[in-house]
């Protein structure tokens, strides 16, 4: 019997150890958020802990949807005070250079304000290439397509994201 | 990528790769490693999901936990009083629904045939017993002054 509830949390370890760090890329695709997307993978993990319902088939696709959901319902509830950051206009016409961009948490956000412009596939491709250093045939299972077809969304994601952050006043000048 | 005169500024391939690697590297929390074993809202989320047990529980078995009101016997269960709260009240309800509907379908009145005040009939004209001569009979009255 005592056995039963610590058989339950390393359960849920190991079950953690194998998504979610892909659940968490997913959600950041989602809302370009990390603290938000962490906050959605801890979420379904509780979600997940204190469920006694049917027993769950598929235990990756049941807490990526709860926490889908929980991230749709944060969203409208904060849709009516979202605004677009000041910093967009502030780090406007700044002269790109890579390592001073990221030391600024303000042009960390722009650059997050921009991959929302972005299709939530392009963000997709991008985050599971560079956050989770996934080969394009891991990410064409996942997405269910070919290979080919990541490597050139990856390709023109790259390329839209450029331009996006030029108009951003990003540039290589 | 630096193909177009007015794309000259565009980072390149290179460029944005490392952008990328290094901005996705920094935008994954270091929390994301730590096991939910370890979290605080674990324990917290399973205390709060006894005690949703606990009330569940409770709110069951209330029906069954009612009071004698006297040595007679009575017995009133605070559940068998509610329900005839409700039966009064929905009986209350449907009494007035049939007034307010009774006093909305009643039929309006029949329509009157406006005769001419002028004639006056005497005798059955539609009667299919009626002779010829009884139709010719049929005498009509004196022309009203209008």
């Amino acid at each position: 019997m005592t056995d039963e509830p610590s058989n339950k949390t390393d359960h849920l370890d190991a079950l953690y150890r194998e998504n979610s760090r892909e659940l968490w890329a997913i959600f950041y695709s989602q809302c370009s958020d990390p603290e938000r997307a962490y906050d959605a993978v801890q979420e379904a993990y509780l979600k997940y802990y204190v469920y006694d319902g049917e027993p769950i088939r598929d235990p990756r696709a049941w807490l990526l949807r709860v926490g889908q959901n929980w991230l749709r319902d944060v969203a409208r509830r904060k849709s009516s005070s979202t605004k677009l950051s000041a910093t967009l206009d502030e780090v406007a016409n700044d002269r790109f250079a890579p390592d001073e961009l990221l030391t600024s948490d303000e042009n960390r956000e722009t650059i997050r304000e921009t991959l929302l412009k972005m299709l939530e596939d392009d963000r997709r491709v991008l985050v599971m290439k560079y956050a989770l250093d996934w080969s394009s045939a891991q990410m064409a299972i996942v997405m269910d397509c070919t290979a080919a077809a990541i490597d050139m969304r990856l390709s023109r994601a790259r390329r839209r994201l450029a331009e996006l952050l030029e108009e951003q006043g990003y540039s290589n000048e | 990528m630096n193909e177009q005169s007015d794309n000259r500024r565009t980072l390149n391939e290179s460029q944005m790769d490392q952008l990328l690697s290094s901005f996705y590297k920094l935008e994954m929390p270091s929390k994301l490693d730590q096991l939910p074993s370890s979290w605080p809202q674990l324990e917290a989320a399973a205390s709060a999901k006894k005690a949703k047990t606990a009330v569940t529980m409770v709110a069951v078995d209330a029906p069954s936990s009612g009071s004698f009101a006297s040595d007679v016997g009575t017995y009133h269960s605070g559940s068998s009083l509610g329900s005839r709260a409700v039966v009064a009240v929905a009986s209350l309800a449907a009494c007035l629904a049939v007034i307010v509907a009774s006093s909305f379908s009643k039929p309006a009145a029949e329509p009157t045939i406006p005769v001419s005040s002028n004639v006056e009939i005497s005798a059955p004209v539609d009667d299919v017993n009626t002779t010829m001569e009884e139709i010719d009979g049929i005498e009509l009255g004196e022309q009203k002054a209008e």
